[in-house]
């Protein structure tokens, strides 16, 4: 569903007063995209869903909190992060890491190649990533966080983050790499 | 290409629609938090703590119906508290025809049972100037200080002749009539109900300037009841409803129009209660006023929501159970039949919502309350 017509203002004020309408609108609004973040996160859409949902109840919730000091989609996009570390720590496969062994050649990819392949294709090869791993290259490429916030984020060493960012990279390019374009 | 800067614009460019399951959850959660939040507000800090006094009000009006009537049934037919009357008569030795002084004794406190012999020797010992030191037990035998000493004459052949054929030394306790009820009573009840679910929804529903309004509803019920009369002024009774309908209409405002929203309950139920007649006699109409308590059992539960039927059993607790009081007026009808007419109130003590898929229980915390008009036939064994 488009929504065509998008009053931020309106529709803030709407949902601070818990209007079911302006919170279906800000939520038609910023679902899909926050949903294609999830599944970067997830690897899998059972727990994307379940992300995408309690992340919106927390912008529900917290939407009193939010001062207009920088863009609406930015303070969502920093409670489906977080909301995701939360999920994903959660689990028991969390602490799962590329081992040294894994990698074994450093691959380049044409960017021809790269062009063919598309969002639903790339989720999948992400999907195959160990989970702590995919999260920590998530964290990095998608979101921005250094190394040491990482570190302090996952309580992990920050020697562990970016080997494992490492790994992760060259793991989804060999992936990516196989797929039979 | 940078691989990872196409990775970055792969993923944020991306939409996807997330299925619509996502955004109904989200509603739920909101709704129940609302429901959550309506009620925090609704409900003053000592709320809770309230319900809590008013459950221990109804559990010790039971205990006091309950102890009240076994200590009535115990206590009628006995002398004034902390008395106990023993007769001894004795038969002379030397001349059984000859009847010495009946002791009648008063005694200020319970005695144990070889304290009640020793009154019998110590009688003997006084009546025949034996010296008994001990008893065929070995207790000692003392006198007892400041005991009544009252003979009683006798005057009657009967009475004389119960004494002769008494065994010497005998101590015969005076006879005492067991508590008979002074009569019992059976017969039919109906009630004319207004009826309520009170709950948050049903409460808000009566402020003016909310969309939904809660309507006054009417129920009924029908009964068999018998009773115990303890007294010329208190009956104890005992009710059997076979059934008890209860009712909560709605004019709610739902997916933008105003529809018709009413919610049935069929209960079958016991009570026991406590009646007082405090002005009148029997012969002329007696008043009364009532207090007691009920339960009862859910046997349906049914909303009809603008024409569609839904049942709510699953919702819904099977047992309500709460307080009831109120005021009867019975008149006769003749030498056995009466009529009663009078008003009670119910309220249940539960919440009898159990909570379903959206709304747990306690978010929905709903009692059955209702103002009833009685009307009762009955007759009296005596």
């Amino acid at each position: 569903m488009t929504v065509a017509f998008f009053n931020e203002e309106v529709i803030l004020e709407g949902c601070r007063k818990n209007d079911r309408r302006s919170q279906e609108l800000l939520y038609r609004h910023f679902a899909r995209k926050m949903y294609a973040i999830c599944l970067g996160y997830a690897g899998e859409r059972p727990l994307a869903q379940d992300i995408l949902q309690e992340s919106f109840i927390k912008v529900f919730r917290n939407i009193g909190f939010y001062k207009n000091d920088g863009s609406l989609e930015g303070w969502i996009r920093k409670i489906v992060t977080n909301t995701a570390i939360d999920h994903i720590r959660k689990r028991k496969r969390a602490k799962d890491y590329i081992d040294a062994e894994m990698i074994d050649k450093e691959l380049h990819i044409n960017n021809q190649a790269l062009a063919m392949i598309g969002f639903t294709e790339v989720m999948e090869q992400v999907g195959r990533l160990p989970e702590g791993a995919r999260l920590i290259f998530n964290l990095h490429a998608l979101d921005g966080y250094t190394h040491s916030e990482i570190a302090q984020k996952l309580e992990i060493t920050e020697g562990t983050s970016k080997s494992q960012f490492n790994r992760a990279r060259r793991l989804l390019m060999d992936f990516i790499g196989n797929m039979n374009l | 290409m940078d691989f990872l800067k196409w990775y970055k614009n792969i993923v944020e460019s991306a939409e996807e629609e997330p299925p619509a399951s996502v955004w109904e959850e989200i509603q739920n959660e909101l709704d129940i938090e609302a429901v959550w939040t309506s009620v925090k507000h609704g409900l003053p800090a000592g709320k809770r703590t309230m319900v809590m006094q008013m459950m221990a009000v109804a559990a010790s009006l039971l205990l006091i119906i309950g102890v009240g009537t076994l200590l009535f049934i115990n206590t009628a037919d006995k002398e004034p508290a902390g008395s106990i009357l023993y007769t001894e008569h004795f038969r002379s030795l030397t001349d059984p025809l000859k009847i010495e002084p009946v002791i009648q004794t008063t005694l200020s406190a319970p005695l144990e049972f070889p304290a009640v012999r020793r009154v019998t020797a110590v009688a003997e010992e006084q009546a025949h100037g034996i010296a008994v030191r001990h008893d065929q037990a070995g207790y000692e035998l003392k006198p007892l200080p400041e005991l009544e000493y009252n003979p009683v004459s006798y005057d009657t052949e009967s009475q004389l002749a119960d004494l002769l054929f008494s065994p010497f030394g005998e101590e015969k306790v005076a006879e005492r009539p067991r508590f008979t009820p002074s009569g019992y009573y059976a017969g039919l009840s109906g009630y004319f109900a207004n009826t309520w679910l009170v709950n948050n929804k049903t409460m808000q529903g009566l402020r003016p300037d909310e969309f939904t309004s809660s309507l006054p509803s009417f129920g009924y019920s029908i009964g068999l009841v018998a009773g115990m009369k303890l007294s010329n002024r208190f009956d104890l009774q005992a009710e059997l409803l076979l059934t008890s309908l209860s009712r909560q209409n709605y004019n709610e405002y739902l997916h933008g129009k105003y529809i018709n929203n009413s919610m049935q309950f069929n209960y079958s139920g016991l009570s026991l209660s406590g009646k007082w007649y405090f002005i009148g006699n029997e012969g002329q109409g007696r008043h009364s006023l009532i207090l007691g308590a009920y339960t009862g059992i859910l046997r349906n539960a049914m909303q009809d929501l603008d024409g569609e039927i839904l049942s709510l059993r699953k919702d819904y607790n099977l047992i309500d159970y709460g307080i009831i009081t109120g005021y009867e007026y019975n008149y006769p009808l003749g030498s056995r039949l009466s009529l009663g007419t009078g008003i009670q109130a119910k309220l249940g003590l539960n919440n009898i919502f159990a909570g379903n898929e959206m709304i747990p229980y306690y978010l929905n915390s709903t009692r059955n309350a209702s103002v009833n008009l009685i009307l009762s036939v009955r007759y009296n064994s005596r």
